[in-house]
């Protein structure tokens, strides 16, 4: 989706990475709010998927919030990095609304800069 | 010791709504300020006045310590592992979300509104089995000392191996990261010194109640100082006084 928001702007794609489904779809739901539509976030538990989201959808903004193993989360940021070296990579901490937008705001504006 | 943060009762973060009036020492939500992204692994500190009745519905929260302290009235938890709890003046409670935990947490008293502090910390170790956990401390607090209220999870013998659901009857709480809470009731004219439990710590200062001076500057109700540097600070009472002081990791996770 490359809707334009209100202030004519692009949306954020953020891709989200974690292993809790219900968290997961909180943190989607939150991202994907439309009356702001600053970002257009797709998700996944599985690592796999993620590397194929990654690989054919427009992303911005890679999250990982919880629940990946060292192991896993190494690897994945690796190959992440390694595709596209320029995109973001994010530890999402707290699980909601709390820090989210925070972190996210933290991090766009410093690539800008 | 060096001030790194001030921030004044009235220059936080103020938000209103039918549940709470709360105000924010640290950016949170929607509301952002780049100067105000934490002290170390001290990631937020709100004071919530939550309303006879109301409070926070099942929400999720993961990799986070997530703290109660009660000044005033009474707030009930309950979560996604089953456990149900009270926090009070005297009991404070600590969410270890680890991999992952919705909770609830409400106001259920008809009449009278719950003033708690809940200060979140970066743990020092991702996705670990989430917990609840309570600790009961004497409060009043004793006059003119610190009372560990807070403490690493692990700096005790006896500790349990992984905090989780350990409901204690001590009179300090464990939370997953190096860090120690205090309280102190402070009379006026009195000063505390403050030993820094670990090298490298920070301090944070948060006036509950009353007036101080740091490090010269004058605190007064629900402000807030951080500080670091290698000495210990000393905390001098304008008049008597209530303080929170937490010694917090200078981590620096942005």
């Amino acid at each position: 989706m490359n809707v334009a928001n209100e202030t004519g702007e692009q949306p954020v794609h953020v891709l989200v990475i974690g292993k809790d489904p219900a968290i997961l779809q909180t943190v989607l739901r939150l991202l994907n709010d439309f009356k702001k539509a600053r970002y257009h976030a797709v998700g996944t538990t599985e690592p796999e998927q993620a590397r194929e989201l990654f690989s054919n959808m427009p992303v911005d903004l890679v999250l990982i919030t919880n629940g990946l193993d060292r192991v896993t989360d190494a690897s994945l940021r690796e190959w992440l990095v390694q595709r596209r070296p320029g995109i973001p990579i994010l530890q999402h901490y707290g699980g909601g609304s709390g820090l989210l937008f925070n972190e996210i705001t933290y991090f766009l504006s410093h690539r800008k800069s | 010791m060096t001030v790194t943060i001030l921030h004044k009762a009235g220059d936080r973060f103020h938000v209103r709504n039918e549940r709470a009036d709360s105000y924010f020492s640290f950016s949170f939500g929607d509301l952002y300020r780049e100067d105000r992204l934490g002290f170390g692994a001290l990631r937020v500190l709100n004071d919530d006045v939550v309303s006879p009745g109301a409070g926070f519905g099942s929400h999720p929260h993961d990799n986070m310590e997530i703290i109660t302290i009660m000044v005033n009235g009474e707030i009930t938890h309950s979560d996604s592992l089953g456990n149900e709890g009270i926090a009070r003046p005297g009991r404070l409670q600590i969410i270890s979300a680890g991999s992952g935990i919705f909770h609830s947490e409400y106001n259920k008293g008809a009449a009278l509104s719950a003033n708690n502090l809940q200060i979140w910390v970066y743990p020092n170790q991702l996705n670990t089995p989430p917990g609840y956990r309570q600790a009961d401390y004497v409060y009043p607090t004793p006059l003119n000392e610190w009372q560990v209220i807070l403490e690493p999870l692990g700096a005790a013998a006896g500790d349990p191996a992984t905090g989780q659901n350990a409901v204690t009857q001590e009179n300090t709480g464990k939370l997953r990261q190096d860090a120690w809470f205090n309280l102190a009731r402070i009379s006026k004219g009195t000063s505390l010194r403050y030993p820094i439990k670990k090298a490298g710590n920070g301090v944070y200062i948060f006036v509950i109640e009353g007036r101080l001076t740091v490090e010269k500057e004058t605190l007064g109700r629900r402000d807030g100082l951080g500080v670091s540097g290698d000495e210990a600070p000393e905390v001098f009472a304008e008049e008597d006084a209530e303080v929170l002081l937490m010694d917090i990791p200078m981590v620096n996770l942005l």
